[in-house]
C-alpha cells in the first residue's frame, strides 16, 4: 500500500442502484473511497483503470455475473479482497465463491454493521498480506543472508540468501538449535559475550572465519541484533549474515601487494615519495627517510614536499608544478639538520578521480656526480689555466688533417693571427716555405713518438722570422688523435748566445791585447839589459845612460800598464768600491798640476790651471777623481807637441761643475771619436812613437759615470782637442735656501 | 860571407824595440835600415833590396801582414827572406793564407843571441 493513496478505494458493483446508493455511504464513512460499476464489465474496465483496494460484488447481474468477474480477476491475479453479495443465499454459490478465493460471502440485505466489519477487516488484511508478502519478497531476493531464530537458536527463518551461503544449513538442520557462529579464529569466550550482547538488547557485529562445506576457509560478516517483542523482551535473535570471502581476499592481496611494495621500495637506494594534492608527503620509503633524516613518525605528523627543498629554490619548485612541468629537475635538497645536497627529482602526477590527486616520484642524490662534475671542473680550469698561463707557444692540431684545434694566448702573441684566422689554418701553415718539409718530417716522426725536438723558424701573420724550439707528442682526446707542440721563441737565447760568443771573444782580444801590450815593454827591458850585462866593457857612458833610461821608461810603462790592468779589470768585476766623501775639486786639481808640472816643462808646455769654482763641492772619491784628472792631463801633455799649451779650466753652473782640459795638440780625427772610449784603442799617429797603454781614458769615463757625471770630447785636427768632465754639485745650505 | 854584407830591413814603430834590434843587428855586423810602419818599408824597398826583413805586426798606418801582402805582388822582393817579430801570441793565427806564411816568427821578449841565431839562419 503506497501512503500517497490518502485513501483506500473500494469499488462497489451492483446492478441495483438502490443497493449502490445503500452501500456508498458507508464506505465513504469507513474513510473509504467509494468507486461505482453497474455490472461486470464496467467492473473489470474500473479495476484496469484505477487502482481498487477492495471490491464489493454482486453476484447476480445481467450480462457478466459477479462469478465470472471473480474467476476473471483469479485468473489475472488481481490479489485484492473481493466480498460477494448474494440475493440467493445459496450455500453452493457460497462455497464456489470462497473456493475462488473471495474473502467473505455476504446475503442480502447486507447489515451495515457486518459490512462495515468485513470491510474493515479485508482491507487490513489485504494490506497486510500484501506487507507480508512484499518483505519476502525482498528478502528472498536480498543478497545477504537472513535468519531469524528463538532465543535458543532453534532456526525459525532462512532466506535464500542463507542457504546459498551454504555454510550452515542442511535440511535437516531446520529446527535444531544452532550455533550460528562456529569461528575458528574467535576467542572461547565468544558465544558468551554474543549472548550477552544479544541479550541487552545490543546488536552485535563482526567477522568471522568458518570451515565451509567444501572444506574451504570463508569469511564472513554478521550483524546480529535482538528482535524484541511487544513487552520490550528479546523474542528472537535475527542474523544478516554475508559472505566476505571474497572481498576478504581482495584485501588481503590488497594487503598483500602494499606489502611487496613497501618491501620493495624499500630496497630501492633512492627515496621515492608520493605527495598529495597539496604537497603534503604522503608516502616516503626508508632510502627517502633515511635521505632526508625523518622518521616514521614524522611523516605521520605531516611533511610538506617543500620543507625538503632549499627556501630558494621553493618558488622554482612551485612555478614547476604549477605549470604541469614534471619529468626531471635539479634542486638543492635540505635534510632536517639543514644539512644540504643536490638531487635530481623525477616526478609524475597521480591521476585521482577527479584531476590530479598529488605526486609521485623518485629523488636520485648526485652529490657524488655533481663533485666528480666539479673535479672535472676544477681539473679542467686548472688545466686551462696552465695551458694559457705557459710562456711557450702552444698549438694543439688535429693528426689527420693538420688542422690548429686549440692554441694558447702565447701562441696568438707568437704568431700574430686572430683565434678565427688560426682555426682556419694547418700546422705547417706556421712554418715558412722552405722549412715546410723539415716540419712534416717532424710530425711524421712525432706520430711514431720520436720526436725529439726541433730548431727552426716560424713565419708569423705579418711574415716575420722567428727562431724556434719545438718539442711535441701526440695523445688521444675523444677518439681524436692530437698533436700537442710547444714552441718556444728563442731569439732571445740566440741573442744572448751571440752575445757571450761576443764577449767571450772580447775577453780573448782583452788577454791578447794585454800580453801584446806587456810583452813589447818587456822585450826592450829584457834585451837591453841582456846587451849592457853582455857588452857592459864596450859601452860608453852615453849609451849605457840612453839603454838604462830605455828600461827605466819601459819599466814604469810596464808598472803603468798592470795598473791600468788591473784598474780595468776591477771595474769590469764591479769590484771597484768608491769612498766618496764631500770635496772640493779645485785642492785636487791644482796637487795634480802640481806633480805633471815637470813633465810639462820638460816638453816646454805651458801647464795652465783657472779656478773658477772656488767653493764648489762634489760628493766624489778624492783618490779616483785624481786618476781621472792625471789621464786627462797627462794624455793631453801626452800629445801636444814641444812648445804647446794645455789649459785645464774648473768652473760651475747652478746644476753642475766642469772640468775642462784643453790642448793645442795634434787633434783626433773625426772617426776615431767615437773609439777613444774603447779599451786599448788607440789613434793612429803615423811617424809617432806616443807611450801609453789605451785604457786611460775608458778608465776616466768609468770612474766619472760612477760619479753620475758625463765626460765629452770635442776635437779639430791641428788645433787641438778639448775633454770637458761635468759633475754634478753638492747644494751649499745657502744655496738651497735661495 | 862576412855579416857587413848583408843588409837587413827592420820594421818596427816601438822606438825602443827598434832602437834594440838595431843595436844587436849591427853589433854583430849586419846593415840594418830601420822604419816605423808597413808604408815606409814599402818606400824602402822601391829603391832598395834588402837580404832581409825582421817585421813587427802590430803598427799604426800599415800593419806587417799588409806589407807582407804587398811585398808579395812585388816581384822582385817577394823571395827576400821575411821573419815577423812579434809581441801577438799566436801570431801565426793572424797570418791568413799560405802565401803569406813567413819563415820564422819571433816572439816578444826574446833574447838577443835568438834573434841573431834565427837571422843568421836564414841568411846562409
Amino acid at each position: 500500500m503506497s501512503p500517497t493513496r490518502e485513501k483506500p478505494t473500494v469499488l462497489v458493483v451492483d446492478d441495483s442502484a438502490v443497493i449502490r446508493k445503500m452501500i456508498a455511504p458507508v464506505v465513504s464513512k469507513l474513510g473509504y473511497r467509494p468507486v461505482m460499476a453497474e455490472n461486470g464489465d464496467e467492473a473489470i474496465r474500473q479495476i484496469h483503470a484505477v487502482h481498487v483496494d477492495a471490491l464489493l460484488l454482486d453476484i447476480s447481474m445481467p450480462g457478466r455475473s459477479g462469478i465470472e468477474v471473480l474467476q476473471y480477476l483469479r485468473k489475472n491475479n488481481f490479489l485484492l479482497p473481493v466480498i460477494m453479495i448474494s440475493g440467493s443465499g445459496d450455500i453452493s454459490q457460497a462455497v464456489q465463491c470462497i473456493k475462488l478465493g473471495a474473502y467473505e460471502y455476504l446475503t442480502k440485505p447486507v447489515d451495515r454493521n457486518r459490512l462495515e466489519i468485513t470491510l474493515k477487516n479485508a482491507l487490513s488484511e489485504s494490506a497486510l498480506k500484501e506487507k507480508v508478502r512484499l518483505l519476502s519478497a525482498a528478502m528472498d531476493q536480498s543478497p545477504i543472508a537472513v535468519v531469524i531464530t528463538d532465543t535458543l537458536g532453534n532456526i525459525e527463518y532462512t532466506n535464500t540468501a542463507f542457504s546459498a551461503l551454504g555454510c550452515l544449513m542442511n535440511e535437516k538442520d531446520s529446527g535444531t538449535p544452532v550455533t550460528l557462529i562456529k569461528a575458528e579464529a574467535v576467542p572461547d569466550d565468544f558465544q558468551g559475550k554474543l549472548r550477552e550482547t544479544i541479550a541487552s538488547g545490543q546488536a552485535w557485529q563482526g567477522e568471522f572465519s568458518r570451515r565451509c562445506k567444501n572444506g574451504d576457509l570463508c569469511w564472513q560478516q554478521a550483524i546480529i541484533s535482538p528482535v524484541l517483542n511487544s513487552a520490550g523482551a528479546v523474542s528472537h535473535v535475527l542474523a544478516l549474515m554475508q559472505d566476505i570471502t571474497a572481498v576478504r581476499k581482495n584485501q588481503e592481496a590488497l594487503a598483500e601487494s602494499n606489502k611487496r611494495f613497501k618491501e620493495l621500495s624499500d630496497l630501492l637506494p633512492q627515496p621515492v615519495f608520493e605527495t598529495d594534492q597539496k604537497g603534503t608527503v604522503t608516502y616516503s620509503n626508508r632510502a627517502g627517510l633515511t635521505a632526508f633524516g625523518y622518521t616514521e613518525d614524522d611523516l605521520d605528523k605531516g611533511i610538506h614536499a617543500l620543507r625538503l627543498f632549499a627556501p630558494e629554490e621553493r618558488p622554482g619548485i612551485e612555478k614547476n608544478m604549477r605549470g604541469r612541468e614534471f619529468g626531471s629537475h635539479e634542486y638543492t635538497a635540505i635534510k632536517r639538520d639543514g644539512r644540504r645536497f643536490p638531487v635530481l627529482v623525477y616526478s609524475a602526477p597521480i591521476a585521482g578521480k577527479i584531476g590530479t590527486a598529488g605526486l609521485r616520484g623518485l629523488v636520485i642524490d648526485i652529490t657524488e656526480r655533481k663533485e666528480a662534475e666539479e673535479r672535472v671542473q676544477e681539473n679542467q680550469k686548472k688545466y686551462h689555466n696552465l695551458f694559457q698561463a705557459i710562456p711557450d707557444a702552444i698549438i694543439v692540431a688535429d693528426v689527420d688533417t693538420g688542422s690548429l684545434v686549440e692554441w694558447n694566448r702565447q701562441a696568438l702573441l707568437l704568431f700574430e693571427y686572430s683565434p678565427e684566422e688560426l682555426a682556419g689554418m694547418t700546422i705547417t701553415g706556421l712554418y715558412p716555405q722552405e722549412f715546410r718539409s723539415v716540419s712534416e718530417n717532424y710530425y711524421k716522426s712525432a706520430l711514431q713518438q720520436k720526436a725529439g725536438t726541433l730548431e727552426t723558424q716560424i713565419v708569423t701573420r705579418h711574415g716575420l722570422r722567428i727562431d724556434v724550439h719545438i718539442s711535441s707528442s701526440t695523445f688521444t682526446a675523444a677518439g681524436q688523435r692530437r698533436f700537442v707542440s710547444i714552441i718556444r721563441d728563442i731569439t732571445e737565447q740566440k741573442k744572448s748566445e751571440s752575445l757571450i760568443r761576443e764577449n767571450i771573444r772580447l775577453k780573448n782580444d782583452f788577454i791578447s791585447t794585454v800580453s801584446h801590450e806587456l810583452r813589447t815593454p818587456l822585450f826592450s827591458i829584457l834585451g837591453f839589459t841582456s846587451t849592457i850585462m853582455r857588452d857592459y866593457e864596450e859601452l860608453d857612458r852615453d849609451t849605457m845612460m840612453e839603454f838604462l833610461k830605455i828600461i827605466h821608461d819601459e819599466s814604469s810603462r810596464l808598472s803603468a800598464l798592470i795598473e791600468d790592468v788591473l784598474m780595468i779589470s776591477k771595474i769590469d768585476s764591479g769590484r771597484v768600491s768608491y769612498k766618496k766623501s764631500r770635496i772640493d775639486p779645485s785642492s785636487t786639481l791644482a796637487e795634480v798640476c802640481r806633480s805633471l808640472k815637470k813633465r810639462a816643462e820638460e816638453k816646454e808646455i805651458v801647464l795652465k790651471l783657472e779656478l773658477h769654482a772656488t767653493s764648489a763641492e762634489i760628493y766624489a772619491d778624492p783618490d779616483a777623481l785624481k786618476q781621472a784628472a792625471i789621464n786627462l792631463i797627462g794624455n793631453a801633455l801626452k800629445f801636444t807637441p814641444p812648445g804647446g799649451r794645455v789649459s785645464v779650466l774648473l768652473s760651475q753652473n747652478e746644476e753642475a761643475l766642469s772640468i775642462c782640459v784643453e790642448d793645442s795638440g795634434p787633434g783626433i780625427p773625426e772617426a776615431d771619436l767615437e773609439k777613444i772610449f774603447e779599451k786599448f784603442y788607440r789613434v793612429n799617429r803615423p811617424g809617432e812613437e806616443i807611450e801609453g797603454t789605451g785604457l786611460g781614458l775608458p778608465i776616466v769615463k768609468e770612474i766619472i759615470e760612477a760619479h753620475q757625471g758625463t765626460v765629452t770630447v770635442t776635437s779639430r785636427l791641428q788645433e787641438g782637442t778639448t775633454f770637458t768632465v761635468r759633475l754634478p754639485l753638492i747644494k751649499t745650505k745657502t744655496e738651497a735656501a735661495a | 860571407m862576412r855579416p857587413e854584407d848583408k843588409s837587413i830591413l827592420l820594421v818596427d814603430d816601438s822606438a825602443n824595440a827598434r832602437r834594440l834590434t838595431a843595436y844587436i843587428l849591427k853589433k854583430a855586423g849586419y846593415a840594418v835600415a830601420e822604419v816605423a810602419n808597413g808604408i815606409e818599408a814599402l818606400d824602402y824597398c822601391e829603391l832598395h833590396r834588402p837580404d832581409l826583413i825582421l817585421c813587427d805586426i802590430m803598427m799604426p798606418v800599415m800593419n806587417g801582414m799588409e806589407f807582407r801582402e804587398k811585398l808579395l805582388a812585388h816581384h822582385e822582393h817577394r823571395k827576400i827572406p821575411f821573419i815577423f817579430l812579434t809581441a801577438r801570441a799566436q801570431a801565426h793565427e793572424l797570418v791568413e793564407g799560405e802565401q803569406l806564411v813567413p819563415l820564422a816568427y819571433i816572439t816578444k821578449p826574446v833574447e838577443p843571441d835568438s834573434i841573431l841565431e834565427i837571422v843568421g839562419r836564414h841568411l846562409q
